[in-house]
């Protein structure tokens, strides 16, 4: 990581206690942590684990059982468990970015590249075309997207091109967190590397903060400064990207560490 | 008038419910009203919803008029017409003047409209965000926090593909600072007849069981772009009947090599303009 | 007046406990202590496993320490590394403890030139200046110009090394950790090296490192720390040779 994160005071995402049931299902239990500015936190784990629950609670796409998620935004720290709702759509809306595994979900794929890019700027009451147009042009390449693609559909793109369009969108109304959900799961290795790689120039040029869910050690170690290991709903595991990897020490994350090819 | 039909052929306990949903509409101009659509005589998409408004409204000493792409004399509109003349017994009338209920599918009347009047709206799609949101539980919260950037995104989408905003018709407009509607099929032409009108604009959607409603005097502002900004169409020609430049012209060909003419799309101004008188 | 330690170990323990194989428990550390100094270069020798990588990551951060205390001086500062919180392991790699492991971590898609000179931008050097260093550098190193905008990843193993290390002395450091830095390079390069490290000496840099060839220390190591002894007492052995 070029950037390391502030050495500041506040966090800007904190973690309390959150728990989700589903029913009797458990999606996560008293999980807390905090990410502070410019800081990439990785959470690991196989499938089911609860890394994406999780996530979805910060979000405020899934209401937690129990717990806070706390948001340092320009109204104070705010628990967005708690506030009200006007509020929290308005801090997720302005402050965070959601880019999804698939991303014909974050995407609307009815809609062009450029309209893609353009709708936050619009949400953000941004009502000049030109100016519109010349910052989704700015972000296709940013990306590295052909900018001669902006009128076309994402539809068309291939899913590398549609991955690193759902980071335009989500990217150009400067938001402070990125909230990422295996991002690069069911791409091909060599577009998986492109999408890291512009994400780690992202990331470092933005000092953004970003919470990764990721089942991928290796990707997880590239882009995370910490990791916080999932199982069964519950955090088992936490420390930097290096002393996880490199020092498990918990039955499930040595298991987890030595179950791939070299992380 | 027949026994069996009640006056205005809805109960009157169901009238009462539309009306309430009316109040609580003009109450919050621009938002969508919930109400308990009852089956009406005719297919949906024919109008379904503004039959039940004008049904909840009219009185016996009501003049309706129906128009249907501006025009008085269309199936749709005399069929309409027929109905209540059938079930209320009312007074049916072509002059927007005369008329103290005007029932609508695709266009204002040219004449300008009055206080005391009422317009009702047939509205096929009342969802303005539905192109943005397809999900329901999600454009209400939208529209709850105001949350009506994307709107935009549909008028984007035009400039990108067209090098204009190309959308001519149910053009969307917000509602007095607040609510953002879709005026109904209704050309963009007739956008700003909404804006400060002295009459009670009424929106139905028999399908979607949803009303709404302007007040009378109420802003209507069409969205727009700042380097883009709302336009009104314009035609290179005069009506061929009444000459008339300040109208909504429709264009018509006339023979196979492609002769074209325009007419007024209100046929009651359009004959008014040429010295007709009605009967 | 005794100089100022710049690094000191206070009874560090270290054990590694493999639950997947049957909780086979190994000891490394059990209450080791030891004091560094500026401008001073410690070898640590012993047999594979006697924990000489394991010290290096333990100091660096990347291992956890069991039981005691890591006190590395911080901008005058003591800061124990064994109980610091993450931001503060980041400002230490960032400023204060440079690592060169045996092996690059080579990222695809980012040139030869970006991976060296990365240490320089995280200190926000202005990126001309950090070029013109990192260029010097990988000229001094003997890589060939028409491979630094090049990702390391098609590189041989002495290239990707010699990428490496680049990026290990491009930017000071108080500490300097060496895991093996002259392992697969020719003898030329590993002359570079050497000289890399008496400058870094010089620069009052506290250098301790683990060799594979005992000849390519003994130019400039101050003394050996014998680590297979360390469960006695004496450890520390200077080091006679050094001119």
């Amino acid at each position: 990581m070029t950037r390391m994160p502030e050495n500041s005071p506040q966090p800007l995402l904190a973690v309390q206690h959150l728990s989700k049931f589903f029913g009797r299902q458990l999606g996560c239990h008293d999980i807390s942590f905090a990410v502070s500015p410019g800081e990439v936190i990785g959470v690991v784990g196989e499938s089911g684990s609860g890394k994406s629950t999780l996530l979805n609670c910060i979000a405020g796409r899934i209401k937690p059982s129990n717990g806070s998620v706390f948001f340092h935004s320009s109204e104070g720290m705010t628990d967005l468990c708690r506030c009200d709702e006007a509020l929290m759509r308005k801090i997720i809306r302005t402050q965070t970015g959601y880019v999804t595994q698939n991303a014909a979900q974050g995407l609307k794929m009815h809609i062009s590249a450029g309209g893609n890019i353009g709708e936050k700027l619009m949400a953000g009451g941004m009502r000049h075309y030109g100016q519109i147009r010349k910052m989704a042009l700015a972000w296709l390449e940013r990306v590295e997207i052909d900018p001669e693609r902006i009128d076309d559909l994402p539809a068309t793109f291939s899913g590398g091109m549609q991955q690193r369009l759902q980071i335009a969108a989500n990217l150009v109304n400067a938001p402070k967190i990125m909230l990422m959900d295996e991002p690069t799961s069911g791409l091909d290795v060599s577009v998986q590397a492109r999408l890291i790689d512009v994400l780690r120039k992202l990331v470092s040029g933005l000092h953004l903060s970003m919470v990764l869910v990721t089942h991928d050690l290796a990707v997880a170690r590239l882009l995370c400064h910490r990791l916080y290991v999932m199982k069964q709903g519950e955090m088992v595991e936490s420390g930097l990207s290096d002393q996880i990897l490199d020092d498990p020490r918990q039955p499930y994350t040595q298991l987890l560490v030595s179950s791939v090819l070299k992380p | 008038m027949p026994l069996s039909y009640n006056f205005a052929y809805l109960d009157e306990q169901s009238k009462k419910m539309i009306r309430r949903s009316i109040l609580k509409a003009i109450a919050i101009p621009g938002f969508q009203v919930p109400f308990g659509g009852r089956e009406m005589p005719l297919p949906y998409g024919w109008g379904t919803g503004g039959i039940q408004l004008t049904a909840a409204v009219i009185g016996p000493d009501d003049r309706l008029k129906v128009i249907d792409q501006g025009s008085d004399d269309t199936v749709n509109a005399i069929s309409i017409k027929a109905f209540f003349k059938k079930t209320a017994g009312i007074e049916t009338t072509e002059d927007t003047e005369r008329a103290t209920i005007i029932q609508t599918r695709h266009r204002i009347p040219e004449t300008p409209l009055q206080n005391g009047q009422i317009m009702v709206f047939q509205v096929p799609i009342p969802e303005p965000l539905q192109f943005i949101e397809p999900k329901k539980s999600q454009t209400v919260k939208m529209h709850g926090f105001e949350e009506y950037g994307s709107m935009h995104v549909k008028l984007y989408e035009d400039i990108a593909k067209f090098g204009r905003i190309a959308t001519a018709f149910d053009y969307p407009v917000q509602v007095h600072q607040r609510y953002i509607m879709s005026p109904s099929p209704i050309p963009k032409y007739d956008n700003p007849k909404l804006h400060r009108s002295p009459a009670v604009h009424l929106f139905g959607a028999g399908r979607e069981k949803r009303i709404y409603a302007v007040p009378p005097y109420t802003d209507v502002v069409s969205l727009d772009f700042e380097d883009y900004p709302f336009e009104l169409e314009k035609w290179d020609g005069a009506c061929a009947v009444c000459g008339s430049t300040d109208s909504f012209l429709d264009e018509i060909i006339t023979d196979d090599t492609g002769t074209r003419m325009f007419i007024c799309s209100d046929t009651e101004y359009c004959q008014k303009k040429s010295g007709n008188t009605f009967s | 007046m005794a100089p100022r330690w710049i690094l000191k170990l206070e009874n560090i323990e270290k054990d590694f406990l493999f639950h997947l194989q049957q909780g086979t428990r190994i000891v490394v550390f059990d209450r080791f202590s030891h004091l560094f100094y500026p401008g001073r270069a410690s070898i640590l020798t012993g047999p594979s496993g006697s924990g000489k990588s394991t010290l290096l990551r333990m100091i660096y951060g990347t291992y956890r320490t069991g039981g005691g205390h890591i006190w590395v001086r911080h901008r005058d500062r003591p800061v124990d590394i064994a109980a610091a919180a993450p931001a503060m392991i980041y400002t230490l790699r960032r400023d204060t403890i440079g690592y060169v492991s045996q092996f690059l971590r080579v990222v695809p898609r980012v040139s030869a030139l970006d991976t060296v000179i990365e240490p320089l931008l995280a200190r926000n050097m202005d990126l001309e200046k950090a070029l013109k260093k990192g260029r010097a550098l990988l000229e001094r190193l003997n890589i060939p110009s028409n491979m630094w905008h090049l990702s390391a990843t098609t590189f041989s193993g002495g290239e990707q090394q010699r990428i490496n290390l680049a990026r290990g002395f491009i930017a000071p450091f108080p500490i300097l950790l060496l895991d093996e830095p002259t392992a697969s390079l020719d003898l030329k390069n590993r002359q570079i090296v050497i000289d890399l490290i008496k400058e870094a000496l010089a620069d009052n840099t506290c250098v301790i490192g683990v060799f594979h060839d005992p000849a390519d220390h003994r130019d400039f190591a101050d003394h050996t720390i014998d680590l297979s002894l360390m469960l006695n007492q004496e450890v520390m052995q200077p080091c006679t040779q050094k001119n």
